[in-house]
């Protein structure tokens, strides 16, 4: 692939990109735009690795969780502290719908990480569960139990 | 508590909002991504040149050694010249290989003066070009 090919594949990607890192990031724009250029940096460095047949979208989003999983260690956990901050990632609904979704963006941020991510790639992203096995490095059957551990969690944390 | 068919509803319903800076974040990109091109071009150029001085420092390490392995052999042993009432066997020892000791330390003498001459050439070469491109 040529600097302009990954530079086109960049442009048509990266809106998926960084309105995921923005979710697992708890709203913080700077910090998902941070590591989205990381990520796109390290994906460039690796483009000899990069299969043509893999999806780009996937290939991508694989870098850029490793990159936030780096980033998340050496810093504090990234959550939805302020209502303000899940408003921003719900601002286009009205007040009563942006009022739930901003609930469930906070109890979303205090799920372990492995669980959080894979309801965002699940729900959010509407990724395959075989997808979202390639991009957190686990087993299908690792997702399916995510997905259903962050589901009850959920549950519990939210009180309409 | 909610119940399964509620928090189905929230959760595929919800839909993240879109970035809209996408041309700042690109133009970001793009600056990042000709960075990383500098900075690999003249990783790239160093490597070259390390491996062309590494060529320098073999083939004049193999002359100048070869060279200086001829002269010593050619010359008598200063074992019979030096050695008339030396007893010590560690000098003994010593007066005999110091042809090649003295070659070892020619030969690398000779290369680590050719090395450094290369690299003030290039120091030369490199503030040169500076003062024609200040100029």
């Amino acid at each position: 692939m040529t600097r302009e090919q990954f530079i086109n594949m960049v442009r048509k990607e990266q809106k998926g990109l960084r309105r995921f890192l923005l979710t697992l990031c708890g709203g913080d724009r700077m910090i998902a735009d941070d590591i989205a250029q990381e990520a796109l940096m390290k994906a460039y460095l690796a483009l000899d690795k990069y299969d043509e047949r893999q999806k780009a979208k996937l290939w991508l989003t694989k870098i850029a969780y490793n990159t936030f999983l780096n980033h998340h260690s050496q810093s504090v956990r990234h959550i939805f502290e302020d209502i303000d901050a899940a408003a921003m990632i719900s601002s286009q609904y009205s007040s009563d719908e942006s009022f739930r979704y901003q609930e469930l963006l906070q109890a979303m941020s205090q799920l372990p990480d492995s669980e959080r991510t894979t309801l965002i790639l699940h729900y959010f992203e509407g990724y395959k569960v075989e997808e979202i096995a390639q991009i957190t490095n686990c087993t299908d059957a690792a997702v399916k139990k995510r997905l259903q551990r962050g589901r009850e969690e959920l549950k519990r944390r939210i009180k309409l | 508590m909610i119940q399964d068919k509620e928090l189905d509803a929230l959760l595929t319903t919800f839909q993240p909002v879109e970035p809209t800076d996408s041309a700042e974040f690109m133009s970001e990109f793009e600056k990042r991504l000709n960075a990383i091109d500098i900075a690999l071009a003249y990783h790239k150029a160093e490597v070259q040149k390390a491996h062309k001085k590494a060529v320098w420092a073999f083939a004049t390490g193999s002359v100048a050694g070869l060279i200086l392995a001829i002269i010593a052999l050619a010359l008598p042993s200063p074992v019979e010249l030096l050695a008339f009432s030396i007893h010590s066997r560690f000098m003994l020892t010593f007066l005999e290989y110091i042809p090649y000791i003295m070659m070892f330390f020619c030969a690398t003498s000779i290369t680590f003066g050719i090395i450094e001459y290369m690299n003030r050439k290039e120091d030369m070469e490199g503030l040169i070009l500076e003062l024609k491109q200040n100029s």
